[in-house]
C-alpha cells in the first residue's frame, strides 16, 4: 500500500516551497514545523543551563551577573516549558493523533495552522525580552509582588504576561483541536477503550490544558493591569493579596506538570510493549491511572505553598491529596515493568530511553512524595533537593521519553532510520550526565543549598558537588551535539525505512514511512486495542486502494498566518504603543472574515 | 554456561550493583549534610527533631521504593533480552489482582508517611508555649530585622542580622516583610516559613539543651537579584549570656569623644546616611541634631553594629578591610542594593569606620 500514493490526493497547483509551508494545513508539516522550533528553543534553553551551571561550577563564581543569572534562570523554565517541551509534545500530537487513530488530518485543520503561527508569534515575543531590556527575572513562578512595577522596573515582567497569554492561547486553541479530533474523528471499530495509550494521554493532557490555562490567563492579566493601568489585584499596599496570584499561579501550574509529563508516559506505553513484543501489560489500569492523575492533578496545587502559612487545615488536606497522586503513579510504574516481564526485549535505542524515563521518572516520583510531606518539605522547599526533584521530573522523564519517541518514530517520520551506534553513545552520555548533573542536588538540598542563588560562598560546604554537576552537565551538552550529528547524517541518506519496521500494532504503522499527504490510502479497520497484531492474527488484511481513488483534504491556507499576524501585533501592541494593538485588530479582523468566507472545496 | 544461567548471574550482579549504588548514595547523603552551614540533617530544636523523624522514615521508605524498583527494572532487562529460540509471551496482558495489589502498596506506603506527618505538623504549628519570647522578623530586600518586645508587647529594641535567643527557651517569631516575600530559615531551628507582605505569619521554636552556639540562617524563596546574599545568623546563648547582650542592646549607642569617631560622625550626617540608619545616641551625650526622631528603618539600626559579627547582611565578616569595600561600594558587593555608592573618599570611609568600630 505504500506505493499506491501517485495519482492520489487532492492535485495542487506548482508553489514555491516557503508559500506551501506558510499556507500548509498538512498536520504533518505543521508538526514537523512544531518539532523544529521545539528542539531550537530546546537546545537555545539548554545553553541557559549551561551557563548557570558555568557560573555555579565554583564557589562565587563571576560568569554571570546576579541580573542576567536571574534572567538566566527564569527564561530557562520558561523556555523549556513553553517554548520546548510542550511545542515537542505538540509536534508529536500534531504527527501522530491523525495516523494513530487512523484519520487524515485534525478535526480544524486551519486551527490547527493557527495554532502554530500564534505559538510561533508568542514564543519569539518573550525570547526578543533578551535584547529588548532583559528578560523576565522574577522567576517562572513569578510571584507577586516582586513582580509589581515597584520592584521589577523594567519590561521583562511585561513580556511575561503577554508573551505567556500568547502562548496559551496557542495551546488552547491545539488542545481543543486535539479532544475534538480523537473524540470524533477515530477510524471504525476504534472504540476509547481501544485508543493508543499515546492517544489517552494526549486527550488528558488537552483537557488539563483546556480547564488551567484560563486560569493563568486570568491571573496574567490581572498581573499586566497591575503593572500598567495601576490595578491592585497582587499590591498589599493597597488591599491585594500576593498569595492571590500564587494561588492563582500553582492552579494552573501543578496540571501543567502533567502535561508535560503525560505525553512522555504515553510514549513509552507505546515503546516498551513494542520492543518487548508483549501488549501492554494493564491497558485499562494505564489509562485509568492516568486520568486519575489528571483529575487528582487539580487538587494539589497548594503544595507548592505549605510555606506560605495556608494553615494547619489546607496543609494537612494538600498534604493527602499530594500523597494520593503517588498511587495512581505507582500503578504505572509497576504495569510498565510488568510488559517487560516474559517479553523478548529487543534493546534499541528508543527502549533505553523508555527504560531509563521508567528508572529516572521514579526517583522524581519518590522524591515527590518525600516532600509532599510538609515536614520535609519544611526543610527542603527551594532547596537544590527540589531541584533535583523537577529535573528528574522534567529531564529524566518528560525528556527522556521525547528522545525515546523520537527514535522510535523517526523512521515513520522521514522514513530513515537514526543510527542506533550514535543513538547508544548519546544515550549513555545523556544518562550519565543527567545522573551526575541531578543526583548530587540532592546532596545540595540536604545540605541546605537555597534554589536560585547566583552565587554562594566556600565554606557552606557545596563547592565538591557543584562541581560535579557543571561536568554532568557539560556530558548532557555533548550527547545532544552527538544526537544532532546523528540526525543530520540520518538526513542525508536515503529513505528506506519500510512500513513496519519495529512490528508495532498501531496504525500509523499500516501506511508508508513517511506517510502520503492523505495519511492512509485505506483506514484498516480496528478490532483492538493492538490492532494490526490481531489484524494478523484474524487473517484480515486491509484492502488496496481502488484505481483513481480521490480523496478530499482541505486546500492551504493563508487565512491563520493573517490571523497570526494580527494577534502577535496586538501583543507587540500591549508592549510598544496601544497603536498598534488598533492595527492588529484590524489585521486579525481581516483574518477572521478571510477565514470565514474562504472556500473549503 | 547456557544462555539461561549468564543471565540469572548478570541478574545477581544487578542486584548488587543496586545495592552497591545505595550504599554509596547513602553514605553521600550522610556525608553531604555532616558539619554544613545550612545541614537540614541537624535538627536543634524540638520543632526540627520532629520533622526530622519523619524524615528518617520517609527516607528509609524511599530508599526500599528506590531499590526495588531499579533492581526490578535492571533484572527485567536482563532477564527478558531477547534469546534466539524464546518468543514473548504475549498472552501476559493483564492480571486484575495484581491490579489491586499494587493499588494497595502505594496506598499503605503513603499511608504510614501520612500518619506522623500529620502528627508531626500539628504539633509543630499549634501555638507557642506561655512565657515566650516574642521577636518581629522582618524582611528587607536584602537583609533581615529583628525587633525584641517585653512581655506586654513593647518594642525594647532593633537589631539587624543577627538574632540572640537563650537556650531551652521558647522563641515565637513573627514574621512580616517591609517589601517583597522572603523566607525564614535557619535549618538547625526551625524549617522554612515565608515572610509575606500584608500577612502576619509565625512561627516558634524551642532549642534542645545544649545547643549554645551559632546557626546559620538564609532567605529562601527568591526575592530579587541579591536574594543570594540575604543571610543571617542566630546565636543560641546561656540565660546569662542572653540577658548581657539584651542589656547592651537596650542601652543607647556608646558615646566616644576620641577626635576621629567624632569626625566619623560628622561624616554620617554630612553624607545623610542617618536618613536610612539609625543610631540611637542618648539625648545627653549627643547633640540634638544628631538624635533623630525613631521612624521606619530603610536600613539596619547601627546602635550596636560592633556587637555584630558580620556586616552586609551575614555576607561579609565584620572587619576593617570588608567594612572597607562595603563602603567603597554597596552595590558591587551585593547588587541591587539599596545603599548607593555614595562615592565616599578613602578618609571619609577611615573616620566612618572608627565611628563604627565604636557602636559596640
Amino acid at each position: 500500500m505504500a506505493t499506491a500514493t501517485d495519482g492520489v490526493g487532492a492535485v495542487q497547483a506548482e508553489q514555491s516551497k516557503v508559500w506551501e509551508w506558510l499556507t500548509t494545513v498538512d498536520h504533518k508539516k505543521i508538526g514537523t514545523m512544531y518539532g523544529l522550533t521545539g528542539f531550537t528553543y530546546f537546545l537555545i534553553s539548554g545553553l541557559t543551563a549551561l551557563a548557570i551551571r558555568t557560573q555555579l561550577a565554583v564557589p562565587n563564581g563571576n560568569v554571570l551577573s546576579a541580573e542576567l543569572y536571574n534572567q538566566f534562570f527564569t527564561m530557562h523554565a520558561l523556555m523549556m516549558i513553553f517554548m520546548a517541551i510542550m511545542p515537542m509534545g505538540a509536534s508529536f500530537f500534531n504527527f501522530f493523533i491523525p495516523l494513530q487513530i487512523g484519520a487524515r488530518d485534525v478535526a480544524f485543520p486551519r486551527l490547527n495552522a493557527l495554532s502554530y503561527w500564534v505559538f510561533l508569534s508568542g514564543s519569539l515575543i518573550l525570547f526578543s525580552s533578551f535584547f529588548l531590556g532583559g528578560a523576565p527575572d522574577a522567576g517562572w513562578f513569578a510571584y507577586a509582588p516582586l513582580t509589581d512595577s515597584e520592584y521589577s522596573v523594567g519590561s521583562g515582567l511585561d513580556f511575561y504576561c503577554v508573551g505567556l497569554i500568547i502562548l496559551g492561547l496557542s495551546s488552547l486553541m491545539a488542545s481543543l483541536n486535539f479532544a475534538v479530533t480523537i473524540l470524533n474523528m477515530r477510524a471504525p471499530g476504534m472504540t476509547m477503550m481501544r485508543l493508543p495509550v499515546y492517544m489517552w494521554m494526549t486527550l488528558i493532557v488537552s483537557f488539563l490544558l483546556i480547564l488551567s490555562l484560563p486560569i493563568v490567563t486570568v491571573a496574567l492579566a490581572l498581573l499586566y493591569f497591575d503593572r500598567n493601568f495601576a490595578t491592585n489585584f497582587f499590591t498589599p499596599e493597597t488591599g491585594g493579596d500576593p498569595i492571590l496570584w500564587q494561588h492563582l499561579f500553582w492552579l494552573f501550574g501543578h496540571p501543567e506538570v502533567y502535561v508535560l509529563i503525560l505525553p512522555s508516559m504515553g510514549i513509552v506505553s507505546e515503546v516498551i510493549p513494542v520492543f518487548s513484543r508483549k501488549p501492554l501489560f494493564g491497558y485499562s489500569a494505564i489509562v485509568f491511572a492516568g486520568a486519575a492523575i489528571g483529575v487528582l492533578g487539580f487538587g494539589v496545587w497548594a503544595h507548592h505553598m505549605f510555606t506560605t502559612g495556608l494553615g494547619t487545615v489546607p496543609t494537612l488536606v494538600f498534604t493527602a491529596t499530594t500523597m494520593g497522586i503517588g498511587v495512581p503513579t505507582g500503578v504505572k510504574i509497576f504495569n510498565w515493568l510488568s510488559t517487560m516481564y516474559g517479553g523478548s526485549i529487543r534493546f534499541t535505542t528508543s527502549m533505553y530511553f523508555a527504560v531509563s524515563f521508567i528508572a529516572m521518572f521514579t526517583i522524581g516520583g519518590i522524591s515527590g512524595v518525600m516532600h509532599a510531606s510538609p515536614a520535609v518539605d519544611s526543610q527542603h522547599q527551594d532547596t537544590y533537593f527540589v531541584v533535583a526533584h523537577i529535573h528528574y521530573v522534567l529531564f529524566g522523564g518528560a525528556i527522556m521519553g521525547i528522545f525515546s519517541g523520537i527514535f522510535y518514530w523517526w523512521p515513520k517520520l522521514t522514513g530513515r532510520f537514526l543510527s542506533e551506534t550514535m543513538g547508544k553513545w548519546s544515550f549513555w552520555m545523556m544518562f550519565t550526565g543527567m545522573n551526575l548533573t541531578f543526583f548530587p542536588m540532592h546532596f545540595l538540598g540536604v545540605s541546605g543549598m537555597p534554589r536560585r542563588i547566583y552565587t554562594y560562598d566556600e565554606g557552606f560546604g557545596w563547592d565538591d558537588w557543584n562541581m560535579v554537576a557543571t561536568m554532568g552537565s557539560y556530558l548532557l551538552g555533548v550527547s545532544i551535539l552527538i544526537f544532532l550529528v546523528n540526525v543530520f547524517r540520518t538526513m542525508r541518506q536515503p529513505a528506506t525505512a519500510p512500513d513496519n519496521p519495529w512490528d508495532a500494532p498501531t496504525l500509523e504503522w499500516a501506511t508508508s514511512s513517511p506517510p502520503p499527504e492523505h495519511d492512509f490510502d485505506v483506514i484498516p479497520e480496528v478490532h483492538s486495542s493492538v490492532p494490526l497484531w490481531t489484524n494478523r492474527e484474524m487473517g484480515i488484511v486491509t484492502p488496496e486502494a481502488p484505481e483513481g481513488l480521490h480523496i478530499h483534504l482541505p486546500p492551504p491556507s493563508y487565512m491563520p498566518l493573517i490571523l497570526a499576524i494580527g494577534v502577535g501585533l496586538i501583543a507587540v501592541g500591549l508592549l510598544a504603543h496601544l497603536a498598534l494593538v488598533g492595527i492588529g485588530v484590524a489585521i486579525a479582523t481581516y483574518g477572521v472574515w478571510g477565514w470565514s468566507i474562504e472556500p473549503t472545496d | 554456561m547456557t544462555a539461561r544461567s549468564r543471565q540469572i548471574v548478570i541478574a545477581v550482579a544487578s542486584v548488587v550493583a543496586v545495592a552497591f549504588v545505595s550504599w554509596l548514595i547513602f553514605i553521600a547523603f550522610d556525608g553531604a549534610a555532616v558539619d554544613k552551614r545550612l545541614s537540614t540533617l541537624n535538627p536543634l530544636s524540638d520543632q526540627t527533631q520532629l520533622y526530622h523523624d519523619v524524615y528518617v522514615l520517609v527516607w528509609w521508605l524511599s530508599g526500599i521504593v528506590f531499590i526495588v524498583i531499579m533492581a526490578a527494572t535492571l533484572i527485567l532487562s536482563v532477564l527478558y533480552r531477547e534469546r534466539p529460540g524464546v518468543e514473548s509471551r504475549r498472552e501476559i496482558h493483564g492480571n486484575t489482582r495484581l491490579e489491586i495489589l499494587w493499588t494497595i502498596i502505594p496506598i499503605v506506603i503513603v499511608l504510614i508517611i501520612v500518619v506522623p506527618t500529620f502528627g508531626a505538623v500539628l504539633s509543630v504549628e499549634r501555638d507557642a508555649e506561655e512565657g515566650a519570647l516574642e521577636v518581629t522578623a522582618t524582611g528587607h530586600q536584602w537583609w533581615f530585622e529583628f525587633t525584641y518586645h517585653d512581655s506586654d508587647g513593647n518594642e525594647l529594641f532593633r537589631t539587624a542580622n543577627e538574632m540572640h535567643v537563650p537556650v531551652e527557651q521558647a522563641v515565637n517569631v513573627s514574621l512580616v516583610s517591609d517589601d517583597v516575600i522572603h523566607a525564614f530559615w535557619v535549618p538547625a531551628l526551625f524549617g522554612k516559613k515565608d515572610m509575606v507582605p500584608g500577612h502576619n505569619n509565625r512561627l516558634w521554636f524551642k532549642s534542645k539543651p545544649g545547643t549554645e552556639g551559632m546557626h546559620y540562617g538564609q532567605c529562601v524563596e527568591y526575592c530579587g537579584d541579591s536574594h543570594a546574599n540575604m543571610r543571617f545568623r542566630v546565636f543560641v546563648e546561656s540565660r546569662a549570656d542572653y540577658d548581657a547582650w539584651v542589656t547592651n542592646q537596650i542601652a543607647t549607642a556608646k558615646w566616644s569623644d576620641d577626635e576621629l569617631v567624632d569626625a566619623g560622625r560628622e561624616v554620617f550626617m554630612a553624607k545623610a546616611c542617618n536618613s536610612c540608619h539609625q543610631i540611637e545616641y542618648s539625648k545627653s551625650d549627643a547633640p540634638d541634631w544628631l538624635v533623630p526622631p525613631r521612624v521606619a528603618a530603610i536600613g539596619p539600626n547601627l546602635s550596636h553594629l560592633a556587637s555584630r559579627t558580620t556586616i552586609a547582611s551575614g555576607l561579609l565578616d565584620r572587619d576593617e578591610s570588608n567594612l572597607r569595600a562595603w563602603l567603597k561600594n554597596p552595590p558591587g558587593i551585593k547588587p541591587g542594593s539599596r545603599m548607593p555608592n555614595l562615592e565616599l573618599t578613602d578618609d571619609e570611609i577611615t573616620k566612618l569606620i572608627a565611628m563604627l568600630d565604636s557602636l559596640e
